[in-house]
């Protein structure tokens, strides 16, 4: 009979455990979905600048201009990029495209720049076109 | 990093414009590659296919297509989009070289 005792307290304290095992690893289980693979940035860097990828267009109005950096900006969000010495500048209306020098840009264009990224992640404008003039 | 993949997914980035031929298909995950370098791109499922260029079931010209006509082999200029971790998403695809 006291045998008997031990051997069913020792069952209920397995199955206590056991079960006790279960929630834990339930409630402390690693959620996957959350576990998100992030691409390194120099290997982002390399991907942009490699030879696959031809262009990242730059769309958006002239904030500033100081030297050849301009920053342009679109739906409250900005950037600052640089345009190359080599760029060709564009302006565009009722249909007409005729080449203009850099110093014609003004704040308050609306640009699209065509760029590539260097290898030490900076965006570099290498064609502008501006297409509008919007008064601020 | 995060500055990074923020600028990229801007408004002020539409789009990133890349081109090559396709050096592996593994679902919708096309590698590509031009003078060396390779890119892996994920073709979105809702992104627009084209040719170019005339094949049997098509007239030449600009025609709507399919991911499943694309072939190792084939050239590409794929419209893209980064996504919060730094994959590539394909929103548009042409292909140059459908026979």
């Amino acid at each position: 009979m006291e045998n008997a005792t031990i051997y069913f307290s020792l069952i209920v304290i397995f199955i206590m455990a056991f079960m006790l095992g279960v929630g834990l690893g339930f409630f402390l289980k690693t959620d996957n979905s959350a576990i998100v693979q992030v691409q390194p940035a120099t290997e982002l860097i390399a991907l942009l600048s490699s030879k696959p990828v031809s262009g990242i267009m730059i769309y958006g109005t002239v904030e500033d201009i100081n030297d050849r950096n301009i920053r342009i900006s679109n739906q409250d969000e900005s950037i600052v990029l640089e345009i190359s010495a080599h760029a060709k500048v564009y302006k565009t209306a009722d249909g007409k495209s005729e080449e203009i020098v850099f110093e014609d840009i003004k704040k308050g264009d609306a640009l699209t720049i065509n760029s590539t990224m260097t290898s030490d992640g900076k965006l570099r404008g290498d064609s502008v076109y501006i297409f509008t003039n919007i008064q601020k | 990093m995060e500055n990074l993949i923020s600028i990229l997914r801007s408004d002020v980035v539409p789009s990133i414009v890349s081109y090559g031929k396709v050096t592996n298909i593994d679902g919708r995950k096309i590698t590509m590659s031009f003078n060396n370098d390779f890119i892996t791109i994920i073709i979105n499922d809702d992104a627009m296919i084209s040719s170019l260029a005339g094949n049997q079931d098509y007239d030449a010209g600009q025609n709507t297509s399919d991911i499943s006509q694309i072939k190792v082999g084939d050239v590409l200029n794929v419209s893209l989009t980064v996504d919060e971790s730094g994959n590539f998403h394909g929103d548009s695809v042409i292909n140059f070289s459908q026979n």
